[in-house]
């Protein structure tokens, strides 16, 4: 499924069903950001999607568990290519933990609300520069 | 088995290999280059993972892609699926003894050959082979391109050599009167599934069983007798074990199974009792062999005569991995010994190794 036409020069990747509810509500979102899309059912066809339409600024979005599967191969290869992550994780605990690290490592960012996605995308879209920023940063410097 | 000396190029592509290399191709430890006949020919990439080999593969216009089933992808038929999308390439499925079937599946060829199937392309994979594997035969499976244009004459060839080929492997590792396996071909499967298990803490456990007075049958009522004993005693137990157990004849009248969890394997109504997935072995192993010996009394041999029916009994012996032993080898001897302390008990019984109740009618 591919997105409206690009106002912006970067590209969101949403991975997991088309029935998902936050793959709904992203797709609702990035239209309306008017944000390049294409939504993707799991981690192998991100790899073709990203492979057939190299972008330099991407934002790959998707759960952790989803994210982090293949040994967490995602984290690692985008990482080389410039490319963000952005994983939803309503809540961490056990095993979750040490994939949410091992994403953050990376330089993954970890939400744990898909209304938090707008906030990511939108800063994103202004930053030219391609790197993550932290969500509720401005909150905290006060 | 292994021709070692295919003199076939792949023309027009590279060859792509996804998975751990070394562990699916002998004698292979870092491969960049593909030998045959000691020559370095076809170049050969190798990417560790799944993502890594889908994006080699739109990027590259690969001839082959070859997937090591073990370890390539945690969703094996997801990965293969956007493989196929994402390339024209031939798709060979590197399966170890026991992926056999779910590569069947997956190449979508039910009835295939033992060791080497050719799928019409409509399944995610076109072809697979068993590993480990010479480097010879697999030149020879990723050499063979269904629906590539070849010259008709060295098609004909193909085609006569493959099957000679695919009948020798047939002989060399089945029992050719009951079907069943042989002991060289179970042997092995035990081999790597103890290796597996090493990775994932799944349990095996092993049953060696032969006929009571097979030799009575086979000298009173003829060989032709005995032979239909064989065969009827292989059906049966066939039929009781699961999908994904190995049954093999090992010697004149003795049998062997291995029983393993299958991942795969869908898990059972509560209740299920052949089908379980998650009994405890080798209590579920018990059931099964239970099964067979009621089956087996059940059974009409036609040739044994009017007495014929409910006359045949087994002795048999159960090991179970890591309690009983550690390696193929161990098994089969704990199992073998438990076989004969079950006959010198007086026959007609399955005994487990080293229980104090071992006779496994004693056990719930």
């Amino acid at each position: 499924m591919e997105g409206c036409g690009s106002i912006v020069e970067f590209r969101v990747i949403l991975v997991g069903a088309e029935s998902d509810q936050f793959v709904r509500f992203a797709t609702a979102m990035s239209s309306r950001l008017a944000v390049n899309f294409a939504v993707c059912r799991d981690l192998y066809e991100v790899a073709a999607e990203l492979a057939r339409r190299p972008v330099q600024r991407c934002l790959v979005v998707g759960r952790l568990e989803q994210l982090s599967r293949e040994r967490g191969r995602l984290f690692e290869k985008a990482a080389q290519a410039g490319w963000a992550c952005c994983c939803i994780a309503k809540k961490i605990s056990g095993s979750t933990r040490n994939w949410a690290i091992r994403a953050m490592q990376s330089g993954a960012i970890v939400v744990n609300d898909v209304g938090q996605l707008e906030e990511v995308v939108t800063r994103m879209m202004s930053d030219t520069s391609g790197t993550l920023p932290r969500i509720g940063q401005d909150k905290e410097n006060g | 088995m292994d021709s070692g000396n295919s003199t076939d190029k792949i023309s027009g592509g590279q060859i792509l290999l996804i998975g751990n290399a070394s562990a699916a191709l002998s004698g292979v430890h870092t491969p960049d280059k593909l030998p045959t006949r000691g020559e370095l020919v076809e170049p050969i990439k190798v990417c560790a993972g799944m993502l890594d080999g889908i994006e080699a593969a739109v990027k590259t216009p690969f001839a082959v892609i070859a997937v090591v089933m073990a370890d390539a992808a945690t969703n094996l038929r997801g990965g293969l699926a956007t493989l196929r999308k994402s390339t024209s390439a031939k798709i060979v499925l590197l399966a170890r003894m026991y992926e056999e079937p779910r590569a069947m599946e997956l190449v979508g060829a039910a009835g295939g050959s033992t060791s080497l199937a050719t799928g019409n392309g409509a399944g995610l994979a076109d072809d697979y082979v068993i590993c480990p594997i010479r480097m010879g035969k697999f030149c020879e499976a990723i050499h063979h391109r269904p629906g590539a244009v070849e010259d008709t004459t060295t098609d004909v060839a193909d085609t006569a050599v493959r099957a000679k080929m695919n009948r020798l492997e047939k002989l060399a590792t089945e029992d050719d009167l009951t079907g069943l396996k042989n002991r060289r071909y179970i042997r092995e499967f035990a081999r790597q599934i103890i290796e597996r298990t090493g990775r994932d803490n799944g349990r095996m456990t092993v049953l060696i069983f032969d006929i009571d007075n097979f030799k009575h049958y086979n000298d009173v009522y003829s060989h032709a007798a005995g032979d239909e004993v064989l065969k009827q005693a292989a059906l049966l137990i066939r039929r009781c074990c699961r999908r994904h157990d190995m049954v093999g004849r090992i010697g004149g009248d003795e049998f062997a199974v291995v029983f393993w969890d299958d991942p795969q394997c869908p898990r059972p109504a509560a209740g299920g009792e052949r089908r379980s997935f998650a009994a405890d072995h080798p209590r579920e192993v018990i059931s099964i062999a239970k099964r067979f010996r009621r089956e087996l009394g059940r059974a009409e041999f036609r040739l044994l005569g009017p007495e014929g029916r409910g006359v045949l009994t087994i002795s048999g012996g159960l090991a179970t991995l890591g309690a009983d032993g550690s390696t193929a080898e161990e098994l089969f001897a704990k199992a073998d010994h438990a076989l004969l302390d079950a006959k010198r008990s007086g026959k007609n019984r399955v005994y487990l190794v080293g229980q104090p109740e071992n006779d496994i009618d004693k056990i719930g």
